[in-house]
């Protein structure tokens, strides 16, 4: 079946050989990991899982806990298996990113302790069909949990999903059980806006069916939200961020209310919808007991995840920055924090690819607000197998058809693009935001370039990292 | 509404001097406005622009009617189902005359996706439930539990308007529906599918085409990579606007861009490769 490789497979074979071997061993490997203790928290989203996972991991491990995390992101049914057949017994807690289609699928052989919701976003319809369909497959998977075993952390800004775990406590409540239910969300009108952008996802009540309305919106539909008619409200978020200040691309300073104690976080993760990524992070944490002294300081180590505002250093001077985009909400995320930073983007490139992990359908570019971006950069390098599509979108954004340099390869595009830096910026920073396939293949050469690591060397990296924060906490 | 005066089907005559205008009635763009519709919306107003050819765009929330012929183009996007069940009943009861009427006397009209089933004679929906439609194409769908989804590219024949010949080409898109279209006996398909599902996957058939009004199920979206297409719709709105001999407008002088062309022959060369390409 093609979607099954749309999320990521890479490190996955073990994984894969067991499943085919044993199709059950999802369910062995958990169990007996959890007769010695260990505990299983699913994270899924459609946008930023892989930032927010990685954050959770780092703030686990920095209380002392052990992490089994499935750090280069093979986040399909398989990878999960190669990850818990890697870890054997070990660990504490096993932190899991999970492909939003997959969730499903490994739900009810892991039984998680605790599931993340993070959001629901337009991903790929080509692939899901339509968005609500998700949504209801994860409701069908909450249902068939029990609601006393397992603690759902869900972003309360999303109504699809309030909504579906609205459900999810209403059923608990009928068999007499209380659903844990941990809420979080943003807190901070300062950095929203009026109203509901053009790639708005979710903008009615799946009860009634009215338009939801919004005092405010933080990223696409996550905002404060309201049915008219009462069927849903949004409900107040435990772990919130009451105060958020952008600093450029350099870092975010955040609040955090956790259940009633305010922490301050120096995030270096730029961009407002990776505040949500600290938020779930720091209310995941909550979930399974950390010391919430420790989350602060935890997040504020985060760095960016291979690819995701991943800024690399050149040796002819400057640096190119990578930024992984995939759908109109997070691209309408990426283009407002470059372009609210400040930065000089006249050396920006954009590599449009189509294949399955890309999403096949190229018209999302279309539904992203990219005129505001195109009116600051004057020039764009377009790149990749549907550069000229990329191209069209942009001339018929406003961009002078002039401004649009074609450069379907992805190597050439990077070199033109980084010496389109040298010669017109101050510092020599170039931009490059990269469909998935895109991103692979220009990792790919600056690693051959040794300006960088390795894709896949993402794993031991992480590790050491944990290893040195646990000595720190222990001590 | 606008005091445009639509006394006379034949439009008003473009005088010298005076810049020809195109009025778009883009229908319930609130709701029905995914896979890119914005992107037709931009690429007609911009390839306007560029012909010195003024455009105005209006929307209609549910609930509002129009008067057919004060407008020469009307666009109708996709929505995801429940977006579309949700406006479905609505549109029957509050459009079907005007919209029938419209086409009736020279209206031209592009509908994509959602919006073409909605304008046959119902939608039988993944929930079972039956969603009238306005009926101008004689045709109707119903929901399968598989999506038909990928690239396309069709043959199409657009009919001559006024003195602007008759052209025939490739059109090429993307699918993404759970619905199969069957055409009535007197429903003329859009085109012929090359590559892809089309209509149902088995007739051969995409899309309808009745007068000047299209509907498809191509985005991507469809006319920024088909410019021949925009351009004949274009060409049915000014004759709409100003009088069959004024159709022929959208092809003076050589003013779109020279990257543009270029681009657009780029776009669609690796769409339609794509859809060669797709295994099904
Ligand atoms: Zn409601």
């Amino acid at each position: 079946m093609a979607s099954r490789a749309t999320g990521r497979e890479g490190g996955a074979l073990p994984g894969k050989v067991l499943l085919m071997l044993a199709p059950s061993a999802l369910a062995t490997l958990s169990n007996r990991a959890r007769r010695r203790g260990r505990r299983t928290i699913l994270v899924s989203a459609t946008n930023g899982k892989t930032t927010l996972t990685a954050m959770l991991a780092d703030v686990l491990a920095a209380t002392g806990l052990e992490v089994v995390h499935n750090a280069t992101g093979a986040n399909l049914r398989s990878g999960i298996a190669t990850t818990m057949l890697q870890a054997g017994r070990r660990g504490d807690v096993a932190v899991l990113e999970t492909d939003e289609a997959t969730l499903p699928l490994v739900a009810p052989d892991l039984q998680p302790d605790v599931i993340v919701l993070g959001n629901l976003f337009r991903d790929q319809l080509d692939r899901f069909g339509e968005l609500e369909v998700l949504a209801d497959r994860w409701r069908e998977t909450l249902g068939a949990l029990d609601p006393a075993l397992v603690t759902i952390v869900y972003n309360v800004d999303d109504p699809l999903i309030a909504e579906l775990v609205d459900a999810h406590v209403a059923r608990a409540t009928a068999i007499g059980v209380a659903a844990h239910v941990i809420p979080f969300g943003l807190a901070d009108a300062s950095v929203g806006q009026a109203g509901l952008p053009h790639a708005a996802d979710s903008r009615f009540c799946r009860r009634c069916g009215e338009p939801l309305a919004y005092a405010h919106s933080w990223v696409g539909h996550l905002g404060a939200w309201t049915c008219p008619n009462g069927d849903l409200v949004r409900t107040a978020p435990l772990v919130a961020a009451t105060e958020v200040q952008l600093d450029g691309l350099a870092a975010t300073n955040l609040a955090i209310d956790v259940a009633g104690t305010s922490i301050d976080v120096r995030l270096r993760i730029p961009g407002l919808y990776n505040v949500y990524n600290a938020v779930a992070a720091a209310a995941s944490a909550h979930a399974l007991g950390a010391p919430t002294a420790l989350i602060g300081p935890a997040l504020g180590e985060a760095s960016p995840s291979f690819g995701r505002f991943e800024r690399i250093p050149v040796p002819s001077g400057g640096t190119i920055t990578l930024l992984l985009v995939k759908n109109p909400t997070g691209l309408n995320e990426v283009l407002r924090t470059l372009v609210d930073s400040g930065v000089d983007i006249s050396a920006t490139l954009f590599a449009l690819n189509d294949h399955i992990a890309d999403g096949r359908d190229t018209s999302w570019i279309w539904d992203a607000d990219l005129e505001p971006f195109l009116a600051k950069a004057g020039v764009v390098i377009a790149s990749g197998e549907r550069a000229a599509e990329f191209g069209l979108r942009a001339i018929y954004g406003g961009l002078d058809p002039e401004g649009v340099l074609l450069e379907e390869d992805l190597e050439d595009a990077m070199y033109r693009v980084l010496e389109r830096a040298r010669e017109f910026t101050e510092h020599g920073h170039a931009y490059a935001l990269v469909t998935y396939t895109a991103m692979l293949k220009m990792r790919a050469v600056i690693a051959q370039q040794g300006w960088a690591r390795a894709y896949w060397a993402n794993e031991p990296r992480s590790k050491s990292k944990s290893r040195r924060a646990r000595t720190k906490a222990r001590r | 509404m606008s005091s445009h005066d639509h006394s006379s089907p034949a439009g008003s005559p473009v005088f010298p001097g005076a810049r020809p205008r195109i009025r778009i009635l883009h229908l319930y763009d609130r709701y029905l406005n995914i896979y890119a519709d914005r992107g037709n919306i931009q690429l007609l107003r911009q390839r306007a622009a560029w012909r010195g050819i003024d455009v105005d765009v209006q929307g209609l929330d549910p609930g509002e009617t129009f008067e057919p012929g004060e407008h020469d183009l009307i666009y109708v996007g996709g929505g995801q189902d429940r977006d579309q069940a949700m406006i479905a009943e609505r549109m029957s009861v509050d459009l079907t005359q005007s919209i029938k009427a419209a086409s009736e006397e020279g209206t031209a009209l592009l509908a994509v996706c959602g919006g073409y089933q909605l304008l046959g004679s119902h939608y039988l929906d993944t929930n079972g439930v039956h969603q009238p439609g306005v009926g101008l194409f004689d045709l109707s769908t119903e929901a399968s539990d598989t999506r038909l989804i990928g690239n396309v590219a069709i043959e199409v024949e657009l009919p001559a308007i006024g003195d602007r010949p008759a052209a025939q080409g490739v059109v090429a898109g993307f699918e993404n529906h759970a619905g199969r279209t069957s055409l009535g006996s007197s429903a003329r398909p859009f085109g012929r599918v090359m590559h892809g599902a089309g209509n149902d996957g088995s007739s051969g058939f995409e899309g309808c085409r009745l007068h000047h009004a299209i509907g498809t199920y191509l985005h991507g979206p469809l006319l920024p990579r088909n410019p021949e297409l925009a351009d004949w719709l274009l060409a049915a709105a000014l004759a709409h606007a100003h009088g069959s001999e004024a159709a022929s407008l959208i092809d003076a002088g050589d003013t779109i861009p020279e990257p543009v062309r270029r681009l657009e022959a780029r776009a669609r060369a690796a769409s339609i490769a794509r859809a060669k390409a797709e295994k099904r």
